[in-house]
């Protein structure tokens, strides 16, 4: 595949510390992303549930190669994966709402953070909107949640990417998770 | 609230979370000190704190630790449940947890396992799934399942039901404490697999078979445990291969390929995780290395790379086992079944456990076993797979042989649940495997098998399952699917016209029906459209005028319907628009069409510009630039529709771009280039002309060669060099001229063979002889030698033409009365010539 060694190049770049490497990966890991959702969401009946941490996986062995996976990095490009898949399900959602095809839409089902953080499968726009909210209130919040929910990175990773300890993450993601089931149970309330 | 009150929150929140439930009122009390509404805020706030937490469903490819586990106070035991005394607590699982009791009235004793549901699970769904699983248990009644005794409500009013307790070793510890032969391990091993064929029959997938869910009683007795982690709910009475974390998912060491990816789980599911039990009991360890650690390394590890085999592992392994169990005993048929059991792709293990336990019996017996090494044919499929389809043709065997699981379960049916799983999985096979494939290189016949095995499960659930309304509908979309397989125009088919036919008419009176039921439902609306729409092509391209125009017309009432219902949908109006003008321009009313094309393009480009990313908008478009092309040549202005055919070549070639594998998307850039080609050769731009039409040859000769099925590409390549015959005989190209119209004739023919019905075919078999006919005389400068060889050609001609249904013929469409009487002129000017 072409495009793994263009993104091997950028994984190399970023290796010697080239931040803005992982910028530009985000165009390459969204279409892939996109691809493999794609892929999915049409296999994906309504009873079935689609799993994104599933995906941003599979997008990165993909991306990265099989044979030559370089951890070191792992975290922050995972990050990427992370964000793009928030717009890969975020464009699906509004794409298939927009056509009115019945049946079409999957069931997402995020990170396993979300099981413990949020009430009940939540609809991806409702979902999306707090996550705005949340981002002018606490951008740094909003952030982990993104990389919980959609890359389905531990404690650990997200406190790579964020550059936290991982007890201030900790932290963090139980105030995050609180504020989150509040905004969204108001929603459901409405 | 602003970002600085809200850190202000936050940091209290964080403070109070920190403190013992407890103590969290006074803290507040003390810390905001008067703020009554900061206060207040992370009371709120705290409240979603203690939500219930049940209810929740959990991704299988749960191995993260997503987060430490709330800690929930450790409830108190019961001290009954029932007649039942409880002794201890042998394990816990998600929903429940399983304690060894006693029933002692008077004289009579009996060890048993109750399950007692967790305290603060008892939601309503949790109480279901208890009951599920109980309900499936009961249904069980084996000699190595572990059986239900009896149900009820404990002393702390929790849900429990009885099992019996089995005091036992997990299968793997028996077999290595008890240094057991190959020959005895093979026999334990037979008997679980006896257990699971029970399950399956009675529908059950086990979903986790793992030695902590097989103990071996001191009598040697293997018992099957903890039924139902897939079907009913997740959690392991055995504590000793519990993992730490309270929320035990699937043990990734014997998780499936299928299960890793959280796709649905089948039969083939439980002979897997069969056949990473019998690794282990062989050898003593994992087909994967414990290096294995991150989940990606798991999933690496699973899905993609291959197990060694298992005399290979023993080999290097220092085990203990080792002494027992050699690597020449395990050399040959068991590495072969071992490893049939183990791979990836469901279609190659395995078609159920009793051929995995007879091939074990026949290896014990000395009989030569079923599995291989991989025959050719199965190097081949794997070759296949790799590298020209892509995922698509595994996933199609994987869904076939899941189709063929269903009628183990078909046996037993009773439930609901698995007459839903069966439709489900036929649905999958006609409406996205089907669409998944049908535009990539060789799948008609592919295709055609789906569908075909697919309604066959639809035809059966409908003789079983009443009149179930979106049942019938979804029969009715696979007889169209059908339909287009056998004569789609446009799209790869079998040539099968009269068989197309007939499908689309199953489709319509069952929509009919439908609709008479539900006048306003927008689903059978459109699908009543769209198979009048492909019916309609086939009446086109059998000439059937009246036919193919009734059919147009009630597309067309239907789709004014949808838009008007629908007036926020410029998608719809523009479908409305098109079909409009798409009917007169086949009416031959060129002046109209244009009007109404114009229009329909507007609307279209409307609804493109809300959904850029519509690929099925933007295909739309594209069509719409081709066919207003076409209505401005009809009336003459050949600039405008080469504008637009340029415009409609723009849009195809991204679109290929974009889907280098999507066929029907090169199909469509061939006819552009093919159009433009022709538009230039009118204008005696022949080198122009010449290099379009051999870019529309070299796609069409590719996808051609991509799938020799596929008859319409063949057709295509005959259309397209009859068409490309004059610009090389114009450009000075004689010979080639002629290499084309004997190529076509050939293709013609083949077609015409295929299906007499194709007037299609026919027609054109008929131009391309005549046309050679008058190339041989030009090429002979008018000569006798020219007509001499001209003459069989016309009589060729003549035979294909006279077959045509001219009555009726669609005036716009294929005008052959001017051909064929050219064909008796030069007839009759041949004889003279003969003269």
């Amino acid at each position: 595949m072409g495009m793994g060694a263009d993104f091997r190049r950028l994984l190399a770049d970023l290796h010697k510390g080239n931040r803005a490497a992982l910028d530009d990966m985000m165009p390459e890991v969204y279409a892939e992303l996109r691809r493999l959702a794609e892929g999915y969401m049409q296999r994906e009946r309504p009873q079935h549930t689609l799993q994104p941490t599933a995906l941003v996986n599979e997008a990165y062995l993909r991306l990265v190669g099989q044979e030559s996976v370089d951890w070191s990095n792992r975290a922050q490009v995972l990050g990427v994966a992370a964000r793009m898949m928030r717009r890969v399900l975020l464009d699906h959602a509004s794409r298939h709402n927009a056509v009115k095809r019945p049946g079409l839409l999957a069931q997402v089902q995020l990170g396993d953070a979300q099981a413990t953080a949020l009430p009940k499968p939540v609809d991806i726009v409702d979902l999306d909107i707090a996550l705005n909210e949340l981002h002018v209130l606490d951008p740094q919040l909003s952030a982990l949640v993104e990389l919980r929910f959609f890359g389905g990175l531990t404690i650990d990773e997200a406190g790579e990417v964020l550059g936290a300890s991982p007890a201030t993450v900790e932290r963090e993601w139980a105030a995050a998770r609180l504020w989150l089931r509040r905004r969204l149970s108001k929603d459901q309330k409405a | 609230m602003t970002p600085q009150e809200w850190l202000r929150v936050k940091a209290l929140l964080q403070e109070a979370l920190a403190q013992p439930a407890g103590a969290r009122a006074a803290f507040l009390e003390k810390a905001c000190a008067g703020d009554a509404e900061l206060q207040g805020e992370v009371e709120d706030l705290l409240r979603f704190e203690e939500e219930n937490q049940a209810g929740i469903s959990l991704p299988v490819t749960k191995w993260h630790d997503a987060m430490p586990e709330s800690e929930t106070p450790a409830e108190a035991d019961p001290e009954r449940a029932g007649p039942y005394r409880i002794v201890r607590r042998l394990g816990e699982g998600g929903m429940g947890v399983v304690y060894l009791a006693e029933r002692d009235d008077g004289d009579y004793r009996q060890q048993v396992a109750v399950k007692v549901m967790k305290p603060g699970a008892d939601t309503a769904e949790f109480a279901r799934r208890f009951r599920r699983e109980r309900q499936v248990l009961a249904e069980l009644q084996h000699p190595h399942i572990a059986r239900l005794i009896d149900s009820g409500t404990a002393s702390n009013g929790q849900l429990y039901y009885v099992m019996e307790y089995v005091d036992g070793l997990p299968v793997t510890t028996y077999a290595r404490d008890h240094k057991l032969t190959v020959r005895q391990r093979l026999q334990i091993f037979r008997h679980i697999c006896s257990a699971v064929t029970h399950a399956h029959r009675k529908l059950i997938i086990h979903g986790d078979i793992k030695p902590g869910n097989i103990l071996v009683t001191a009598d040697g007795t293997p018992k099957l445990l903890d039924f139902g982690l897939a079907r009913v709910f997740r959690d392991s009475p055995a504590a000793d291969q519990l993992p730490a974390s309270t929320v035990s998912m699937l043990t990734p060491d014997y998780a499936s390929p299928e299960q890793v990816r959280g796709e649905r789980l089948t039969t083939s599911t439980d002979i897997y995780s069969l056949g990473v039990l019998l690794y282990e009991l062989l050898c003593g360890q994992s087909p994967y290395s414990a290096k294995e650690q991150s989940p990606l390394e798991i999933y690496h590890a699973i899905c993609e790379l291959e197990p060694v085999r298992p005399s290979a592992a023993i080999r290097k392994s220092a085990r203990g086992d080792a002494a027992i169990v050699t690597a020449q005993q395990l050399k040959g048929d068991l590495d072969d079944i071992v490893l049939m059991a183990l791979r990836k792709e469901t279609e190659h293990r395995y078609g159920s456990v009793e051929e995995l336990e007879r091939d074990v019996e026949r290896h014990l017996s000395g009989f030569p076993v079923r599995a291989s090494r991989g025959s050719s044919l199965y190097r081949f499929r794997k070759f296949v797979s790799r590298h020209r389809w892509g995922g698509a043709v595994t996933l199609a065997g994987t869904l076939l042989s899941v189709a063929a699981a269903g009628a183990i379960w078909w046996q037993g049916w009773q439930a609901r649940q698995r007459f839903n799983d069966l439709r489900q999985l036929a649905h999958a096979v006609v409406f996205d495997l089907h669409d998944a494939i049908q535009d990539l290189p060789g799948s008609t016949a592919a295709r055609r098998l789906l569908v075909e095995r697919a309604l066959v499960y639809l035809r059966t659930l409908d003789a079983s399952g009443g009149k179930n309304r979106d049942l019938q509908m979804e029969i009715a979309l696979a007889y169209d699917k059908i339909g287009q397989v056998q004569g789609s125009p446009g799209r790869a088919n079998t040539g099968d016209l009269s068989g197309a036919l007939e499908s689309f008419g199953r489709t319509r009176r069952i929509l009919q029906s439908l609709l008479r039921a539900a006048p306003n439902d927008l689903k059978i609306q459109d699908a009543l459209a769209q198979t009048d729409e492909h019916e309609a092509d086939i009446h086109e391209q059998r000439g059937e005028a009246p036919l193919w125009r009734q059919l147009r017309q009630e597309a067309t009432v239907l789709r004014w319907k949808i838009a008007n219902e629908h007036p926020e949908m410029p998608a719809y109006r523009a479908a409305a628009l098109w079909n409009e003008a798409y009917t007169l321009s086949g009416e031959n009313r060129p002046a109209e069409s244009v009007i109404a094309y114009e229009k329909a393009l507007t609307a279209n480009l409307e609804a493109s510009a809300r959904e850029p990313d519509n690929a099925a908008l933007r295909r739309t478009t594209a069509r719409i630039h081709r066919n207003l092309a076409s209505a401005y040549q009809q009336t003459g202005r050949s600039n405008e529709a080469l504008d637009h055919h340029r415009q409609a070549l723009r849009i195809d070639k991204e679109r290929v771009a974009a889907a280098p594998r999507d066929m029907r998307a090169k199909l469509e850039l061939s006819w552009d280039y093919t159009e433009i080609g022709w538009l230039l050769h009118e204008r005696h731009r022949n080198r122009e002309a010449d290099a379009s039409f051999s870019a529309a040859l070299v796609i069409q000769q590719e996808m051609a060669d991509a799938d020799p099925q596929n008859s319409l590409a063949r057709l295509e390549i005959g259309k397209l060099k009859v068409t490309a015959a004059p610009t090389c005989e114009d450009a000075g190209d004689r010979p080639r001229a002629i290499q084309y119209l004997q190529d076509a004739t050939r293709l013609f023919e083949e077609a015409v063979t295929l299906d007499p019905s194709n007037d299609d075919a026919r027609y054109h078999l008929g131009w391309a002889w005549s046309n050679l006919g008058d190339v041989y005389i030009r090429a002979a400068g008018n000569a006798n030698s020219g007509w001499k060889k001209a003459s069989p050609c016309f009589a060729r001609a003549a035979e294909a033409l006279g077959h045509l249904k001219l009555d009726g013929r669609l005036e716009g469409d294929l005008n052959a009365k001017p051909l064929i009487a050219h064909v008796l002129q030069r007839l009759a000017e041949c004889r003279g010539h003969q003269d």
